[in-house]
């Protein structure tokens, strides 16, 4: 009985899989899912080819273990691509540290009027971005009696500085020798050199931010979006560590200019600081400016408790209100 | 079992022609730009032109040093009597506020420092030094004034700013600058944020007393609200 029935279920079943509408019903799912597929990646048209890194800078090597060759040709490839994407040529070199260097800063908060200069030209040397904007210094102004970082305006707009109840304390990268931003780091894409300075490769940083979190000072930037230069405003010295530009999603922060302060000259912010509020140099020459205030002045570093152990002083000096010594004082001058 | 098959198919295609035909986005809004700054507002030049020559008056060959004049009539070192070729100097350095404190009576072309001992204005900042003794100290070590150039003597000029070259020496205190722009990101908080007066609990500001900075400080506000 179940010999003769079992051909008849068989015919029976191949005829409805087989059928015309079926075969309609799958088909147009088949096509549906498929025609979905492509929809769902349809947000890729508007991926920015540059957004996708080339081979050759995927298969580079951390900064540190790249040999001569290999940093010359990852210094090629940032030139071909400021070249492609501003049309200038820049000179890009890798600036190493100096044997028997380490940098020091010293800011002087008496004489510091806060007219922001260092800030824009900090912005001009080292080609950060634009739009969205993105500034290395930040100027706060200080109520008298307090350091404290919270108490301070970033955004005072008088017609003139310095105003007379106000300090002025401009804040950056602090080199510190015991640096948390370096200790966080997943991937090992920022370390301290030999001369003090707290460096980048942006090529290897992943974007994570926690350095950005780990640092007291907030002193470090993070791209967004992709950076935005006129080129008319590119600085083309450029160097691998500092100021070459940076790419959508990693991390900056102030290298003391490397790039100029390794060949001997003064970072950007000091060449246009008009007071003098600002100084730099070697610490381990007795003889420098800065080796001079730390022995003669009374130095403070920002956030002592919190054990950085920066590279970054401020003093004060003696310093009259600008109301007292001027004409009502003297009158008689007249 | 066809009334699945029809509704995941409804779904599928249904998202499909969302997808491709959803327009492409706008790029996100980009926060706002750095403030433009022109090229001399970041000058690195000095605020003054050091005078290394004695002054004068006149163009070329109708030039007169101040000495040219002065020769010719002996000046009283206990008078301040203003001379119309003298409009244009403004003293107003303290207490410093005899012309013959630091010019010398004899020669206009010199400065006089102590002991009567006559300098050229080269050497201007042994002049400041006879009052400024403390500041000279500093700026000899570098802990005053600009330094600008190389902090590396062995790779170029350290070239060090003289007193002149920021200070006007008539009328010495720092003059005040019209600040750059500030930053336009509201993650260094809002600007509204800096319209508490401070001076409520700061016990340091309360020595100023009421001063005219009262009116400012409101005004200053005000403008913020």
């Amino acid at each position: 009985m179940t010999e003769d029935t079992k051909p008849e279920f068989a015919e029976v079943t191949s005829e409805r899989s087989f059928n015309r509408r079926g075969f309609l019903r799958n088909g147009l799912t088949v096509v549906g899912a498929m025609t979905a597929c492509v929809g769902a990646l349809s947000p890729l048209r508007e991926l920015d080819g540059d957004d996708i890194p080339s081979v050759e800078k995927f298969l580079q090597r951390h900064y540190k273990e790249m040999n001569g060759d290999e940093m010359a040709s990852a210094l090629d490839r940032i030139r071909r691509e400021v070249k492609k994407r501003w049309d200038i040529d820049p000179i890009v070199r890798d600036v190493r540290a100096k044997d028997g260097v380490e940098f020091v800063y010293a800011l002087n908060l008496s004489r510091c009027i806060g007219c922001r200069k260092c800030v824009h030209a900090c912005v001009e040397e080292n080609n950060q971005s634009r739009s969205p904007e993105l500034q290395y210094i930040r100027v706060l102004e200080m109520p008298r009696g307090t350091t404290d970082i919270e108490k301070g305006n970033h955004h005072y707009d008088r017609p003139t500085v310095p105003d007379d109840d106000h300090f002025y304390m401009p804040i950056q990268c602090h080199q510190c020798a015991d640096a948390p931003c370096v200790k966080v780091c997943p991937v090992e894409a920022t370390w301290t050199e030999s001369d003090g300075i707290t460096v980048i490769d942006y090529d290897w940083c992943i974007g994570c931010r926690y350095c950005e979190a780990a640092c007291p000072y907030w002193a470090r930037r993070f791209n967004y979006t992709k950076p935005e230069i006129p080129a008319a405003d590119i600085n083309p010295e450029m160097s691998y560590l500092s100021n070459r530009p940076r790419e959508k999603g990693v991390m900056e922060k102030c290298t003391f200019c490397l790039h100029r302060t390794r060949e001997g000259k003064m970072p950007a912010c000091l060449e246009v600081c008009p007071t003098g509020a600002r100084k730099f140099g070697n610490v381990l020459d007795p003889d420098s400016e800065v080796s001079q205030i730390l022995k003669n002045k009374r130095v403070f570093v920002l956030k002592e408790e919190v054990g950085t152990l920066p590279r970054f002083f401020y003093y004060f000096d003696e310093r009259y209100p600008r109301s007292e010594g001027t004409a009502e004082a003297t009158g008689e001058a007249k | 079992m066809s009334g699945t098959n029809l509704s995941v198919f409804g779904v599928f295609f249904g998202l499909a022609i969302w997808f491709f035909f959803e327009p492409v986005k706008e790029p996100f809004p980009r926060a706002p730009a750095t403030a433009e700054v022109s090229a001399e507002d970041i000058s690195t030049a000095s605020r003054r032109v050091r005078m290394s020559e004695p002054p004068g008056i006149g163009e070329n060959e109708f030039r007169l040093q101040c000495q040219e004049c002065h020769k010719l009539f002996p000046s009283d070192r206990d008078v301040r009597v203003k001379l119309s070729q003298h409009e244009n100097i403004q003293l107003n350095h303290g207490l410093n506020s005899w012309c013959f404190n630091c010019h010398s009576l004899e020669d206009r072309n010199k400065l006089v420092i102590q002991g009567d001992e006559e300098i050229g204005y080269d050497r201007v900042e042994e002049l400041c030094a006879k009052c400024h003794g403390t500041v000279f100290r500093d700026w000899q070590r570098g802990m005053h004034g600009r330094t600008n150039g190389y902090w590396d003597a062995s790779l170029g000029e350290s070239k060090r700013l003289v007193c002149t070259e920021c200070h006007d020496p008539h009328s010495p205190a720092y003059p005040t600058y019209e600040p750059l722009p500030g930053p336009n990101t509201l993650r260094m908080g809002t600007p509204l944020q800096s319209g508490h007066d401070e001076r409520k609990r700061n016990p340091l500001m309360q020595w100023r007393g009421a001063t005219n900075h009262d009116s400012t400080q409101s005004q200053h506000s005000k403008e913020q609200e």
